[in-house]
């Protein structure tokens, strides 16, 4: 059992542990506070609009009930036997500032995804396309000059087809 | 009826539409690290201003070409573009090595249009069967097919079907995003009007796959910026006459058998069929022994395979509304925005579009020959585009068509939340299929379950007292749990061996 593994089996039960929380919040604020039942509804009929939730709530919850036991049982043994084997006193070598950045780079480009987004949503497609286009291709570290040409053109020949084809009114 | 298919589906219009998609497809497909779900989601945002023929024709061009383009990165570098050219790798690349890849390609070539057109004969044939069938089964049968739809797409996930169950109730859940179909009070829509009509299955998925996949395609470049050199792909022309894979006639006929057996079955797919119909060659071979080593009888077995899936699934999607993966589950949220209901009503032959439909998909496999014959020295090209250009270009793309799917900039807004979710579950490892399915499959999957429990009074056991509902529901739970069943008899026979020693 490497240090790999024990990482692993600690990421599996956060998750887990994260994914109770979550349903126990749907199963007792969100479902209860969102979903309103007409009194008509709870007078006559045995399927309201909350059951199918509940129902689909409440197996969620078997399933994150089973995932956490079998998250725990996981981590426990993959614990003892990164103890056994030493691995857990060994230092990790550090990371380089390269590998750090990639590790986020998923949640930087998204950062600037969500920018574009408010950007559409306040000042239309042609301004934020042409800022995120070079943010994007400067962040993952592409310098060739050509790409960026490239990335343009391909942005504005779809936009011609989504304006003038599809008759999409892109604001 | 058949002169009235073909000048429906043979306009100039619609077969610019076919080719389009068949080459968009496969240039989607050649691209190692683009998935095909992924090539019909960035494809179904090109749908919205088309009328629903022309909309589906561009889907399944997508569909048939992506498939066989998975095939040319699969044998020209060794990397399946696609996970369904997966099995091509094996006798493709040693192909390649000894430098026949143009008869590799070719081979691939007519092989998947040979399984692409057994696939959509045999949809044209057994789908109005359905259909009439269909008309016989009540809601409990309904949501019995809605169960296995849904334990088919958790069984996909392989070991992680308890994430999968997780993904799929969660796709379930959303699906009742809205207004409530009988008492009209809101659900889950956290005072938004402008999520009334429920969430757009078109725009959750764009995010979740398209998006998502921008993500993971971001770190990937920016890792291997200072190691990644761009490959040189080893193209050379064929010499493959047409007599020559005619030799592998069984292989064919048995590759498009299973292929299209496979098919149809919900939650099954392209890799799957691929895999078997090569391990099946490979057994029937007299030749075993060549495998792996460069035969062209296994790349005729893997690509017939995989594209004798492609009418196969339609199946299950045209006549019961059920889709079969999320393929189809992108496909059957392109008809639901076009207004159109699939079922057993579509074949009554009051409309035609249905027959089109699957006219267009014989024709379809036609051009995709056309085109491989054609342009296989420049698709060969594909795999040499710089990821680095695609990034942004996703992201343009997929926030353009994400306000073309309500022609509003909150649209885009949830395609970027679900790009966020996508990420999360598949950096965590919860599959995404079960939960596209499950919101697509969502309001039939509670509208049979709340008609069936008011005939039985809000009883379950309705569900258990129908024979052909609970064979479904049975079928349903041995074909999702199979390995679990093994290894639980396994299990007890190992406890009973002790016992007796």
């Amino acid at each position: 059992m490497t240090k790999t593994a024990y990482k692993k089996a600690r990421e599996d039960l956060l998750v887990m542990l994260v994914c109770t929380l979550l349903v126990a919040a749907l199963l007792f604020y969100v479902i209860p506070t969102l979903i309103k039942v007409p009194a008509a509804a709870l007078r006559d009929d045995s399927f309201t609009p909350r059951t199918f939730p509940y129902f689909l709530g409440i197996v969620m919850a078997i399933c994150v009930v089973i995932g956490d036991c079998k998250a725990i049982i996981a981590f426990v043994h993959a614990r003892q036997e990164a103890a056994k084997s030493g691995c857990l006193r060994e230092k990790a070598p550090r990371k380089t500032l390269h590998e750090i950045i990639a590790l986020v780079m998923p949640w930087l480009v998204y950062i600037l995804v969500v920018l574009y987004g408010i950007g559409i949503n306040r000042i239309g497609f042609v301004i934020p396309t042409l800022c995120m286009i070079p943010a994007v291709l400067m962040l993952i570290g592409c310098r060739k000059w050509q790409y960026y040409l490239y990335v343009y053109i391909f942005a504005a020949a779809m936009w011609a087809i989504f304006r003038f084809v599809l008759h999409v009114q892109l604001p | 009826m058949l002169g009235q298919v073909i000048t429906e589906a043979l306009t100039i219009h619609n077969v610019l539409i076919m080719n389009l998609g068949i080459a968009l497809g496969i240039v989607i497909g050649a691209m190692p690290g683009l998935s095909l779900t992924f090539a019909v989601t960035i494809v179904l945002t090109l749908t919205y201003g088309m009328d629903s023929l022309s909309g589906m024709y561009l889907l399944l061009g997508t569909y048939v070409g992506g498939m066989y383009g998975g095939s040319i990165t699969a044998i020209l570098i060794n990397t399946p573009g696609t996970s369904n050219a997966a099995a091509t790798v094996f006798d493709g690349y040693p192909l390649t090595q000894q430098g026949r890849a143009g008869d590799a390609l070719r081979t691939a070539l007519l092989s998947s249009t040979i399984g692409g057109l057994f696939s959509a004969f045999v949809l044209m044939f057994l789908a109005p069967q359905v259909a009439k069938i269909v008309l016989l089964i009540g809601s409990p049968e309904y949501f019995a097919l809605c169960v296995f739809g849904m334990l088919a797409a958790i069984s996909t996930a392989g070991k992680n079907k308890l994430k999968g169950l997780i993904s799929a109730m969660l796709g379930l859940l959303l699906s009742t995003v809205g207004l409530d179909q009988i008492y009209g009070s809101q659900r889950l829509m956290f005072g938004n009007y402008r999520l009334m009509g429920g969430l757009k299955v078109s725009t959750c998925m764009l995010g979740a796959y398209a998006l998502t996949q921008v993500l993971f395609m971001a770190r990937d470049v920016y890792s291997q910026h200072k190691t990644g050199a761009a490959q040189k792909v080893p193209y050379v022309k064929s010499t493959l006459r047409l007599r020559d894979l005619f030799k592998y006639w069984k292989t064919l006929l048995r590759s498009s058998l299973i292929g299209t057996m496979i098919g149809a079955i919900p939650g099954t797919g392209g890799a799957t069929s691929a895999m078997f119909c090569y391990n099946e060659a490979r057994r029937a071979s007299k030749n075993p022994e060549e495998f792996g080593h460069g035969a062209l009888e296994g790349v005729v077995a893997a690509e017939c395979g995989n594209n004798a899936v492609t009418g196969a699934t339609l199946i299950p999607m045209l006549t019961l509304g059920i889709p079969g993966d999320s393929l189809t589950a992108i496909m059957l949220g392109a008809l639901t925005m076009q207004g159109i209901t699939p079922g057993s009503q579509l074949f009554n032959g009051e409309s035609i579009w249905v027959y089109a439909i699957m006219g267009g998909l014989l024709i379809i496999n036609l051009f995709m020959l056309l085109q491989g014959l054609l342009f296989s020295k420049g698709f060969a090209q594909i795999s040499r585009v710089p990821k680095a250009v695609m990034v942004p270009c996703i992201i343009a793309v997929c926030c353009m068509g994400g306000f073309a799917i309500g022609n509003t900039t909150f649209e885009v807004s949830l395609l970027i939340a679900f790009g966020l979710i996508g990420y999360l579950m598949r950096r965590f490892n919860f599959p995404i299929p079960p939960l596209t399915i499950g919101l697509v499959l969502g309001e039939l999957f509670e509208t049979n379950l709340r008609r069936s429990l008011v005939l039985s009074g809000g009883s379950a056991s309705i569900f258990f007292t129908r024979p052909v509902c609970l064979g479904i529901l049975i079928f349903a739970f041995i074909f999702a749990f199979m390995n679990e069943i093994k290894q639980f008899i396994a299990f007890l026979r190992g406890k009973m061996g002790k016992k007796a020693q």
